[in-house]
């Protein structure tokens, strides 16, 4: 302790200014880590749509319209009155959007708002989802687990209800348990991880997905405008996969599958799977979605990619004695609304 | 609001922004309280020149000027990351996290931003477009697309925007009286006892009643370097951390623009 620090402390500092200066705060743990991370993505989120191209009226009706195709009439008849009124009032919708993902960022990352803020980012992310990305094409058969399926926008709620604060005076978890089982249970989260991967494992082996040439075209489509590297890589993997549609489909089923039935695994093998989860994730958002196309033009999200990644985390084994659901206090006790846990 | 009053309000949220911090590095001293001095010299010179990149009206100085002052600000904030890695470690940051090297490494992320932008010709054009056709040039990636730099920054500012919201909350009201590291309850019989024990040298005014007195270890521990959370005489450490949030979203954006 410094000598002005006790004069500090003993000349009389006003109330109000040494009342302000401590608090029970807590460092990150790893729920708080990944709560900030989505935090991250929804502020990425909320600066791409401010881009000047969705203030136009071609956000409703190249952006928004499209996604209606192949959905049953009553979702694409929800989808098109949307973007209608987006196209005719883009100013005003795209604001609003925009405003909504900034405050659901900086909600999440004020410790005080999470709860509220997670609680709005599940709501949003299910309107989204059916107005903005047609239910990820799940219902229209045109699903793609290497270009986004089942929808980015679902993971951000799946990853919203995983990561809620539970209660901080609960006691650490046993072994073998993982952040996402926190706030559901260990059975639920797990069964969440199995549909999630067993689907795209069935969306894999959809006719739209199998053709021949089918994936090879999608990747190669992306390529215009990316970065030289990106581009490259691109191009090159379209060529290997060409004409092999069929046996990439089944390579990819196949490893969907082995990931989600991991979770089901003891912890060792678990650990193992999630590795491979978070490989696959990888090589799909760089590969298969391009980085949710934020370098080659107006793009809403940074697609499924690093939510898959994400989730790999939050499923990943606690050891014994390892990160308590509350994690070291700083300056006071433990305290729900400021620890946001 | 569109893409013209966006970027309007931008630049004026970022003019408020330089005005305030220069606010503050007048009534730091005059206070004797204490601030970040180099980060709000850099946050007032971030401020005026994405004003002026914004705005072209609100121009101040010549790009070449800018580079040298953002190249400069660059080589100070590189040198304190050094400094401090080199003295403290990577984990030189526990309860402090906020402050301590991520502090630095922000705040030099910051100036190569803005130094990227003043060396990239396709910012330059940015700041003589006026807000009326920023549609045009946001509807389409400039020719800075193919670099992927200006998302590196990107993603590093507003993962930093988020992690400084992130500790906002250390400076709300408490009714624990903390000495140190451990809190104690009990009014000002059971904190004087604790300041006993702890530091007995501090004095705990008798109208304290459950309020917080504050020992601040860590920031001697630091040899002043950078502010603890726990310094009472850090000039409204919360204004600070809005400015840098501000500071850190409209840079981002700014960039996003460039891609």
């Amino acid at each position: 302790m410094t000598a002005s620090t006790v004069a500090g402390i003993t000349g009389g500092w006003s109330r109000r200014r040494v009342a302000r200066t401590s608090d029970p705060w807590c460092l990150p743990d790893i729920r708080r880590t990944l709560q900030l991370c989505l935090a991250s993505l929804w502020l990425f989120d909320g600066v791409l749509q401010l881009q000047p191209f969705m203030f136009t009226a071609a956000f409703g009706s190249e952006m928004i319209a499209p996604v209606a195709h192949g959905n049953p009439g009553v979702i694409a008849a929800g989808i098109a009155f949307s973007a209608r009124e987006i196209a005719r009032h883009p100013t005003l919708a795209d604001g609003v959007f925009a405003g909504i993902q900034l405050v659901i960022a900086i909600g999440i990352a004020w410790r005080r708002s999470v709860k509220v803020a997670l609680g709005l980012s599940v709501v949003w992310s299910l309107g989204v989802w059916w107005i903005g990305e047609g239910l990820g094409g799940v219902v229209a058969g045109t699903a793609n687990p290497l270009t986004g399926a089942p929808g980015a926008v679902i993971l951000y709620a799946l990853l919203a209800v995983l990561l809620w604060p539970s209660d901080p005076d609960a006691e650490a978890p046993p072994s073998g348990d993982f952040v996402a089982s926190r706030p559901i249970g260990a059975i639920p989260a797990r069964l969440c991880w199995v549909v999630l991967w067993g689907s795209l494992g069935w969306f894999a082996l959809q006719s739209p997905n199998r053709g021949s040439d089918d994936l090879g075209n999608k990747i190669s489509a992306m390529a215009p405008g990316e970065p030289h590297w990106l581009s490259s890589l691109d191009l090159a993997v379209a060529r290997d996969l060409a004409g092999r549609g069929l046996e990439v489909s089944i390579v990819m089923a196949v490893l969907f599958g082995v990931i989600g039935a991991g979770v089901l695994a003891p912890a060792r093998v678990l650990r193992l799977v999630l590795v491979l989860a978070g490989a696959v994730a990888m090589v799909v958002w760089v590969v298969g979605e391009g980085f949710g196309g934020v370098f080659s033009g107006p793009s809403t999200d940074p697609n499924s990619g690093p939510l898959l990644i994400l989730l790999t985390v939050a499923y990943w084994p606690l050891v014994a004695g390892g990160p308590a659901p509350v994690g070291a206090v700083v300056g006071g006790g433990a305290n729900s609304a400021a620890s946001g846990r | 609001m569109g893409p013209s009053s966006l970027v309007g309000s931008l630049a004026a949220v970022m003019l408020v922004t330089a005005v305030y911090c220069l606010g503050r590095l007048v009534a730091a001293p005059a206070w004797h309280r204490t601030t970040h001095f180099d980060v709000d010299v850099g946050h007032v010179a971030m401020g005026v020149a994405m004003a002026g990149m914004l705005e072209g009206s609100l121009r101040t100085l010549p790009a070449g000027v800018w580079e040298v002052v953002f190249a400069c600000l660059a080589a100070w904030f590189a040198v304190q990351v050094v400094r401090f890695v080199s003295r403290w470690g990577l984990r030189g940051w526990d309860d402090d996290h906020l402050h301590h090297v991520s502090h630095y490494v922000t705040h030099l992320a910051m100036a190569l931003a803005m130094l990227y932008m003043f060396l990239d010709p396709a910012m330059l054009r940015m700041a003589l477009v006026t807000t009326a056709n920023m549609t045009v040039m946001g509807s389409a990636p400039s020719s800075a697309a193919g670099s992927g730099l200006p998302l590196v920054f990107v993603f590093i500012l507003l993962v930093a925007a988020v992690w400084y919201a992130d500790s906002l909350t250390r400076f709300v009201r408490t009714s624990a009286v903390t000495v140190g590291d451990a809190p104690v309850q009990g009014g000002t019989r059971g904190m004087q006892k604790h300041v006993n024990a702890v530091a007995p040298e501090v004095m705990v005014p008798a109208d304290a009643g459950v309020q917080t007195a504050v020992v601040v270890r860590r920031r001697a521990a630091l040899g002043g370097e950078v502010l603890s959370c726990r310094d009472g005489r850090w000039l409204a450490p919360r204004l600070e951390i809005a400015t840098h949030i501000a500071m850190c979203i409209t840079m981002a954006y700014m960039l996003m623009l460039l891609r």
